[in-house]
């Protein structure tokens, strides 16, 4: 069997609170409190297999998406990339990695230095990694444009981002991301923020680069039909922690945990004969730094039983290669 | 026809790169420059004012008709004492027989050096302290936040009297002293502009390419914070004049030089502020006018960062 590219194996992400001098002199002897926003995720993404990380917002998805790649720091877990541990790497061992994996954000409008040319946005990984010459980089960074969709690539090179429309800003980010040849795509909410006119267009072009790359992608999003769209496996996140992950058809024909039941019957249908029932659960995610000792969504799960409340559920297999982290199914 | 088709784009890759390697960027901040001055008839005054301080500072030494540090005498070997303005001394003369006019002219070189040098060299040192300071935080940033409240403390007099007692009174020690107390202001301001330019997924996509902390701050960070570091340095300008006229003007200046302060402060103490108004009023003037001229220069570059200035569009 082949390494995964990305492996994560119980990743944890604490956020202190009140962790500025004037709170630890007022509350000195109180205990740290902490936002467990990602809290023992494991999952992991073959070469060229697309995954996606679903949930409520405030689940910790994108965290636990940034942690993966290292853009936040993991207060615990391992990471492998490529079965590489990634958790100790740093300086140089660090930077080569930032050239395999890249990351595009929710908001192009954010998400691009409004101070950059596209040219100079998108040659600057090159510029970092010391690639090619000067005419190398020009002509890789011409073909990238191209790539993405920004034609002819002369048009938009000297253009700022203030001058682009929203689609050709993500494009943009595209190009940006995909200029250094990687191997892992961590798209977050790529096409959120974008008009439904140009998401579908936005949405293909991923699909066409994974292929033509061969990426290896994690798309992270609350938007269980992109993801449909998008992805081989999905995993649902409920407060910092998987409740279950399956193959794409499985996970949206035939979920088993309650919430992701709740999930899938909340996305909207286009079909006007089709009653649809209201959300089957009550109540919000609860403050992420609560403490419980047993299953994290039982205050709000329709099915709770007694011994939900006595520990931590852990994964159970339902069917093949797909886990549901629910007392119903214990075997 | 497809041979042909690809080598006129690679033509055009050629030229472009060419275009866009670099040098369009200050093109780019000229544009925005002119941009930002255009229809803002009070700054455009700034800069007409702030060039004739330029050119009568650089050929100074052309357009004074006297040595400004000669002893001028009459005919007859008498020095000629406070004479009133005349066509031979357009601005009379001081004390010691001085032409007034070649004095001011003079004069603007110091007040060029010191305010160009002085808000440089505290700009220079506030901006990095607030990018070093919001970029890194934590420890970095207490140690750097409570260096500038010390600096708040320092009054400015006391500190280049003392400086100057020790240095010795040179301009050079003046201009040092300014930078030493003025670039506390710069350096908070930056700092809480990289506290929210710090934050912006753009930042965190160029740590994600792999750029090092020193790229992220001065080719990410740096360039968002650069129409506040221009009007601190404006604003820097006009103190540093104000501040080196004061300096002077209580006697710690330099000796051998001839500033606007320093001739305020010889007219004082010839006793001749209140008779010889054609020795006050000129290099007064002249502070007056530089500073107001950076003033309103700076005033229109807060446009930037101010939108409550901006004029509805």
């Amino acid at each position: 069997m082949t390494e995964p590219k990305l492996r994560v194996e119980s990743l944890e992400k604490y956020f202190p609170i009140n962790a500025g001098l004037a709170s630890k002199l007022l509350n000195w002897n109180a205990d740290q409190q902490y936002v467990r926003a990602v809290d023992g995720v494991s999952f992991e993404i073959e070469p060229s297999e697309s995954f996606g990380l679903a949930g409520e917002s405030g689940c910790g998805k994108t965290t636990a998406g940034k942690t993966a790649i290292r853009l936040l720091e993991p207060t615990g877990g391992d990471i492998y990339f490529d079965g590489r541990q990634l958790t100790d790497l740093s300086g140089s061992e660090l930077k080569s990695f930032r050239r395999e994996a890249q990351i595009i954000y929710q908001d192009p409008f954010e998400s691009l230095n409004p101070r950059f040319s596209v040219y100079d946005w998108v040659a600057e990984p090159l510029d970092i990694h010391d690639i090619g010459t000067e005419e190398e980089r020009t002509e890789r960074v011409y073909r990238t444009l191209d790539n993405v969709g920004l034609e002819p690539p002369s048009a938009y090179a000297g253009e700022y981002p203030g001058d682009l429309s929203g689609g050709e800003r993500q494009r943009v980010a595209i190009a940006r991301a995909i200029v250094l040849n990687p191997s892992f795509l961590l798209a977050d909410e790529p096409a959120s923020m974008l008009d439904v006119s140009i998401r579908a267009s936005v949405l293909d072009l991923f699909k066409r680069l994974q292929r033509e790359l061969n990426l290896a992608a994690l798309y992270i999003s609350h938007d269980l039909s992109l993801l449909k769209y998008m992805c081989d496996r999905i995993g649902i996140m409920y407060l910092g922690k998987l409740v279950e992950v399956g193959p794409t058809e499985e996970i949206i024909h035939n979920p088993k945990h309650p919430y992701t039941k709740a999930l899938v019957a909340s996305v909207p249908e286009v079909d006007p004969d089709n009653r649809r029932d209201g959300a089957s659960i009550g109540g919000e995610v609860p403050d992420p730094t609560f403490e419980t000792t047993g299953c994290r969504f039982a205050n709000r799960c329709p099915e709770v039983m007694p011994r939900c409340r006595d520990g931590e559920p852990p994964m159970f297999e339902t069917s093949d290669d797909h886990y549901t982290r629910c007392v119903l199914y214990e075997s | 026809m497809s041979t042909q088709n690809r080598t006129s784009t690679e033509d055009e890759y050629d030229i472009l790169s060419q275009h866009y390697g670099g040098r369009s960027r200050l093109r780019q901040t000229l544009a925005a420059q002119r941009e930002i001055f255009r229809g803002e008839r009070l700054g455009q005054i700034g800069l007409l004012l702030l060039a004739i301080f330029l050119f009568v500072g650089l050929f100074a030494p052309l357009l004074a008709p006297y040595d400004a540090q000669e002893k001028l005498r009459t005919d007859d070997g008498e020095i000629k004492r406070m004479e009133a303005p005349s066509t031979e001394h357009l601005l009379g003369t001081t004390r010691l027989g001085r032409d007034v006019l070649s004095q001011v002219l003079i004069g603007t070189r110091i007040a060029l050096i010191v305010g160009s040098l002085g808000a440089f060299m505290s700009v220079f040192i506030g901006t990095n302290m607030g990018l070093i300071s919001g970029y890194f935080g934590g420890w970095t940033d207490d140690i750097l936040m409570r260096l500038t409240d010390i600096i708040y403390g320092v009054p400015f007099l006391p500190f280049v009297i003392v400086l100057v007692v020790i240095l010795g009174p040179s301009l050079l020690n003046v201009i040092l002293a300014i930078a030493l107390v003025q670039w506390r202001s710069t350096a908070r301001v930056i700092r809480s502009q990289v506290l929210t330019i710090k934050e912006r997924p753009y930042i965190e996509a160029a740590r994600a390419a792999g750029g090092s902390d020193v790229r992220v701050l001065y080719t990410h960070i740096l360039p968002n914070v650069l129409p506040l570091v221009f009007l601190y340095g404006a604003f820097s300008v006009g103190w540093a004049v104000i501040a080196e006229a004061s300096v002077s003007f209580l006697g710690f200046g330099d000796p051998l030089s001839v500033s606007w302060g320093k001739m305020l402060f010889t007219a004082y103490t010839a006793n001749a502020i209140r008779t010889a108004w054609w020795w006050v009023i000129p290099p007064g003037l002249s502070i007056n006018l530089l500073v107001i001229s950076v003033f309103l220069i700076g005033r229109t570059y807060e446009k930037v960062s101010n939108p409550e200035l901006r004029e509805r569009e």
